[in-house]
């Protein structure tokens, strides 16, 4: 190769990084703003994307030099390595080499910091699948909490990300407050200042501090959830985060984390009066989010608590489309439906009332049917339309587009309460403000603790001299009858709320009441005493043989036919 | 720590009772067939381009001449190759490159460490091991890629080669030049790191709050109660305090209150107890602890007598460990019926730990020691017994309740009627993950039992080593006691701790694997290069590199029944998009192509055992988790590397013997 062909083959190579250059500066041209006219320019695609997808860490303060060196170390083989780090990891966790694991996850990160899911997987995998494998409790916490801080760390690289947040939200309400050692883990956390300290950048610590019990892991959860909604509602520095779940989850969890605080804290401890304040609390919030314009993923607004006024709107704009048309025709066909079918007369006349005059019982029965009867006369409202002369066609076009309008509204309405289970927490909440909700809860308190206490003291009386149960002597059961007395007493107060509110009876948490009247029952077949006359609770047992029998308690029928007594023991588990 | 190969040096070698099983005897016939099949690809090559005849008498000669080139090869003529090749090295600044990586590398290293990590000196010793090991090979790679091409290409090579020196020469003295450079780099390196770790890791803490004296501590408000801290504490703690947050973590301290009466023996006098006052006729003593964090713990001092005393807390004290384990030489497992398996398996992908049901007599897990004698433990009172172990919760039980475990000993007589001693079960609770070490008394209450399993004796006192262990053999049986539970253990999980050695000897220990991995890259780098060109010979050491670290990794990717099948099958699959586990339609086809494939398998399966598996020659484990890494292992380890070297070197010599240099 002579001199020529050299500086030729430099000159061409030079000429084709040149040509290079010129796309790669424009792809790559940053964002920036003109100062003369304020003008903001894009930049790029590259600048565009970044911004559009939250993917830079744009303020000097935000870069990370050890996630970034990694990236950079690591070339053009980023990829290889976070697939070298994730084989790593899944070994380390198969081979419970946890410190390697949580080195490798802290790794990983670093080279996928932005990659939400990665954050999610691995928090997600100390909290949970990690802190499992220890079987000491507070070996336990110290790994959910190490999950808790990856996703603090993450938030810096994500700040306009909201699902960081909500996962916090998560993390701390359910896995602390809902493990089988939530007590231990309640605990712990309530008095571990070094956290409390961790958090103090991001709140206030009396914000989730309750004066009465100390700090709540369900009132930091509220706090986590309620910056998410802060992120997306009204943003950071300017910017708006992009909210990535639906509207009903995403706002639905912070009055959430108030009713499962008073229930933690009723799990926990004695009731108390507070625990009133606690729940009128935990109502206004559920109201508020009640109250609140939502928007289904079809772009249909609503407001769970608008049900009543949307149907409303639905029967007169109904009304006012049957008033166009020849008298009677709605009427007419759904009477032939009702004789077809047999409807009974009670129902009907139900049907026929309007929504705002019936009784909330009532209430609950008419939405049952409601929903039978649209199914079966869908159309109608266009048959009617047919009808109806060709010069009020415009006034009728006006009404059956509110008509489905409404309908739209209604069904969104109730596809939604029915997923936050609205109307139950609604009742719930409002119910347990009642000093009568108080002394049920305080029965079944007493119940527990006199049966606890039955298990050593009952058959062992005290020693007049020492205090402590003399096992010599035989005593009477009074412990285990009081018990029998209190659930009694608790269960009636439930009974009678059940039957004023459909919604309770028909709802899982009459699976605690039936837990409790199994409870009675054991103890009852124990002593070897018949079942109490004028049980308050029996109706809701006759109502639901089979979560009777599940827990062992007997219906009337079974009463009725001296089964009782020779009802079989409960299964008992031999290990 | 996992470890799952005990060999004994002398038995791996020799094979033990059979011969043939033994390393040297696999060495000498896996040699011979070498040196065959050597002999007759060589003789193949040179009938190919010489015919057949005269193809015979150059194979022959060559042979015969290799004797007298390893035979006479001069030290003094190795040595001055060597000298060059240091030189050559530094010319290259190949050197100065890797010292400005590594001062970078340590520079900036802890950016991507967490001193607040549980362990962190695992992390910190696994980091800086990895770091050198990868910057050496690097370097070791480049140094022997490059040496004798760049020496071929500009023809520098003849001022050696019409020099009176045989080929063996200047490989040996290209190895031995790069090889004493790299390790005068690793001495400097692992000097550096250790350094590094340790000066990283130091720190101490002091006491939040103002909880300086014991008075202070007595007098912490009442109202922080100790249960409602949530946390365990010791049964005499009255009080707890906090260390300051230093090095991402904190310390609980507990004070520990006894009262002691007249005539009742006194604790034993340290430097964290004080007694504080006496009052009708009973004793105060405090004593400080600090709760381990991390791994590791602090020495707590209590300055000056009486209620002033002064709490003073020292440097960190666990992270710099190397514990001489004495393991068992056999582990077996009893289940409930009392039948010989491999403990049960809970449910674990991995099976490394066998796991004994709990609350049944019959399950157990016993260890057979030997070589347990006082002279080992230094005539110590007491014997320490450390083990980490596995548990597996059936049920909830008791939340707040660790698992309880047992450990008896029991002697193992030489042969048959002579009496067994067996001491009463001593119960722990068990901690999962983390080193339990157990303090048990030489002197211990043994019953007596004769062949047959009767008791003959109750209550004799028996001392551990002269009696249990009089012929040096011991077995210790390990019970979960609680029903429904399971404790899981693996041989190297329980251990007697014979002594501490120095940390520092076996931080240099463990880099002895670096160092022959070195030397073998640098002897395949300079045995590839006589005969290929720079980068055909730095793209197949990678090679080696990368299946020497992977070794495991690709033979499990290669086993037949691996999902998604052999290379050809993974390939029909991603092309079409079919998922690992449905099965092919039988045919022809599909047969063709699982014969394919296991051609392909079981030839690539054996070709990642022409590379060493470097997992062997790689001791950082035992730095990391404190284990002394014993001679046995290393004898092993270097024997291992010598072998490839060997045969490396010998492939190297023919290949420059027969290359045409002035071509």
């Amino acid at each position: 190769m002579n001199r020529n062909s050299s500086f030729a083959r430099k000159a061409v190579l030079i000429g084709v990084i040149v040509a290079l250059l010129i796309p790669l500066s424009i792809i790559a041209r940053p964002a920036s703003r003109a100062t003369a006219d304020n003008r903001v320019d894009s930049g790029g695609i590259l600048a565009t994307q970044r911004i559009a997808y939250d993917l830079s860490q744009a303020k000097l303060g935000e870069v990370d030099p050890a996630s970034e060196t990694m990236k950079l170390v690591s070339l053009g083989f980023r990829s290889i390595a976070a697939t070298s780090l994730w084989l790593s990891s899944i070994d380390a966790q198969e081979k419970k080499d946890w410190d390697r694991l949580a080195a490798t996850a802290n790794t990983l990160i670093k080279v996928q910091p932005n990659f939400t899911r990665v954050w999610e997987f691995m928090a997600h995998n100390l909290s949970y699948n990690t802190s499992v494998e220890f079987d000491d409790y507070e070996e336990r916490y110290r790994w959910v909490k190490k999950g808790l801080d990856l996703l603090t760390e993450g938030m810096a690289y994500n700040r306009l990300n909201h699902r960081f947040t909500d996962q916090l939200g998560w993390f701390t309400g359910h896995k602390i407050g809902t493990a089988d050692e939530k007590l231990e883990y309640r605990r712990l956390f309530r008095n571990d200042s070094e956290y409390h300290d961790q958090l103090d950048r991001y709140f206030d610590r009396n914000s989730y501090d309750d004066k009465y019990y100390g700090k709540d892991n369900w009132l930091l959860a509220y706090q986590w959830y309620l910056r998410s909604v802060a992120m997306v509602d009204a943003g950071i520095d300017g910017e708006k985060a992009k909210r990535q779940i639906g509207e009903l989850l995403f706002y639905m969890y912070p009055p959430t984390q108030l009713r499962l605080h008073v229930t933690g804290l009723q799990a926990e401890f004695p009731p108390e009066e507070i625990f009133k304040v606690k729940w009128e609390n935990a109502a206004r919030a559920w109201e508020e989010f009640g109250k609140r314009t939502l928007r289904n993923p079809r772009g249909v607004t609503y407001n769970l608590d608008g049900l009543m006024s949307t149907e409303l709107e639905l029967a007169s704009a109904r009304q006012e489309l049957d008033a166009l048309a020849p008298a009677g025709m709605r009427e007419k066909v759904i009477d032939d439906w009702y004789e077809k079918t047999g409807v009974p007369e009670n129902s009907r006349r139900l049907l026929r009332t309007p929504l705002d005059q019936l009784s909330e019982s009532e209430l609950v029965e008419v939405r049952n049917m409601r929903k039978v009867v649209e199914d079966v006369t869908r159309g109608l409202d266009e048959y009617i339309y047919g009808a109806i002369p060709p010069e009020k066609k415009a006034e009728a076009d006006k009404q059956l587009l509110r008509i489905s309008r409404a309908t739209e509204i209604l069904n969104a309405t109730d596809i939604n309460r029915h997923t936050a289970n609205f109307s139950f927490w609604k009742i719930r909440n409002n119910l347990e403000q009642s000093e009568e909700a108080l002394t049920a809860h305080q029965f079944t308190y007493d119940a527990e603790e006199k049966s606890r206490e039955s298990i050593y003291a009952d058959f062992s009386p005290l020693d007049a001299q020492t205090q402590q149960p003399d096992r010599t002597k035989e005593g009477q059961p009074m412990n285990e009858l009081g018990a029998i007395r209190s659930y009694e007493q608790a269960l009636g107060y439930w009974s009678d709320q059940a039957k004023a509110h459909p919604v309770l009876a028909d709802s899982a948490f009459m699976e605690t009441a039936f837990e409790n009247a199994g409870k009675v029952a054991g103890m009852l077949r124990e002593l070897g005493r018949p079942w109490p006359r004028n049980f308050r609770f029996q109706e809701m047992v006759d109502r639901d043989e089979s979560t009777a029998q599940r827990h062992g308690v007997p219906t009337t029928k079974e009463l009725a036919e001296g089964s009782w007594d020779g009802l079989p023991e409960l299964p008992s588990i031999e290990f | 720590m996992v470890i799952k190969e005990f060999t004994k040096f002398w038995d791996w070698l020799s094979g033990g009772a059979n011969l043939f099983n033994g390393a040297a005897m696999m060495f000498l016939l896996i040699a011979v067939g070498c040196l065959v099949i050597g002999v007759l690809l060589g003789y193949l090559v040179a009938a190919f381009r010489q015919g057949p005849v005269e193809a015979f008498y150059s194979t022959a000669s060559t042979l015969f001449k290799a004797v007298p080139d390893f035979l006479h090869t001069s030290p003094r003529r190795v040595f001055a190759i060597a000298q060059l090749a240091i030189k050559e090295a530094f010319r290259r600044k190949i050197v100065l490159a890797a010292a400005a990586i590594f001062a970078l590398a340590l520079l900036f290293g802890g950016w991507f460490l967490d001193t607040g990590a549980d362990h962190p000196e695992r992390t910190y010793i696994g980091i800086v091991s990895w770091g050198t090991q990868l910057l050496l090979l690097m370097m070791g790679m480049l140094l022997s890629a490059f040496s004798l091409p760049e020496d071929i290409r500009n023809k520098t090579i003849h001022t050696v080669v019409t020099k009176p020196v045989r080929p063996t020469e200047i490989l040996l003295g290209r190895i031995l030049g790069f090889t004493t450079l790299l390790t005068v780099m690793l001495v400097l390196m692992a000097v550096i790191c250790l350094m590094f770790v340790w000066r990283s890791l130091s720190h101490t803490h002091r006491i939040a709050g103002d909880v300086q004296t014991v008075q202070a501590f007595v007098d912490i408000d009442p109202v922080q109660r100790l249960d409602a801290d949530g946390r365990r504490v010791n049964e005499d703690t009255i009080k707890t305090a906090w260390t300051t947050t230093d090095h991402g973590h904190r310390h609980r301290l507990q004070l520990l209150k006894q009262v002691i009466k007249v005539g009742d023996p006194e604790p034993t006098a340290a430097e964290n107890v004080v007694d504080v006052q006496t009052e009708a006729g009973e004793k105060v003593y405090y004593r400080v602890i600090i709760d381990s964090e991390g791994g590791h713990s602090h020495r707590v001092r209590v300055r000056n007598p009486g209620p002033d005393a002064e709490i003073e807390i020292g440097p960190a004290i666990g992270f710099f460990r190397a514990r001489v384990p004495i393991y068992a030489d056999a582990l077996a497992f009893t289940d409930r019926q009392g039948k010989v398996g491999e403990g049960v398996n809970v449910g674990d992908i991995w099976n490394y730990r066998g796991f004994i049901a709990g609350g049944a007599s019959l399950a157990k897990a016993t260890f057979d020691f030997s070589g347990i004698t006082a002279a080992r433990f230094g005539d110590a009172e007491r014997v320490d017994l450390e083990m980490t172990l596995g548990v597996y919760r059936s049920w909830k039980g008791v939340i707040g309740k660790r698992i309880l475990a047992s450990v008896a000993f029991e002697s193992i007589p030489d042969g048959s009627g002579e009496n067994i001693l067996q001491t009463d079960p001593f119960s722990f609770e068990s901690i999962e993950f983390e080193v339990l070490n157990l303090s048990i008394p030489r002197t211990q209450v043994c019953r007596v039992l004769d062949e047959s399993g009767n008791v003959v004796a109750q209550n004799q006192p028996a001392d551990l080593f002269n009696d249990l262990a009089r012929n040096g053999k011991l077995r210790v049986v390990l019970r979960c006691e609680e029903r429904a539970q399971y404790i899981g253990v693996g041989r190297a999980d329980l251990y007697f701790r014979a002594a501490d050695r120095p940390y520092w000897a076996n931080f240099f220990r463990g880099f002895w694997g670096t160092w022959l991995q070195l030397v073998i890259i640098v002897t395949a780098g300079v045995c590839f290069s006589t005969t290929l060109a720079t980068p055909v010979t730095m793209f197949a050491v990678i090679i080696v590199i990368l299946i020497g670290f992977n070794a495991e990794f690709l033979r499990k990717l290669l086993l037949p029944d691996a999902d998604g099948g052999g290379p050809i099958e993974s390939f029909i699959r991603v092309i079409t998009q079919m998922n690992m586990q449905t099965p092919f339609n039988p045919g022809p086809m599909r047969n063709a192509m699982e014969f394919c494939d296991d051609i392909l398998l079981n030839t690539l399966n054996s070709l990642t055992y022409l590379v060493p598996d470097f997992s062997r020659l790689d001791f950082s484990n035992f730095v990391r988790f404190g284990y002394w890494i014993d001679g046995d292992r290393l004898m092993v380890a270097t024997c291992l590397a010598l072998s490839f070297c060997i045969g490396l070197f010998v492939i190297g010599y023919f290949n420059l013997k027969t290359r045409e240099i002035a071509a």
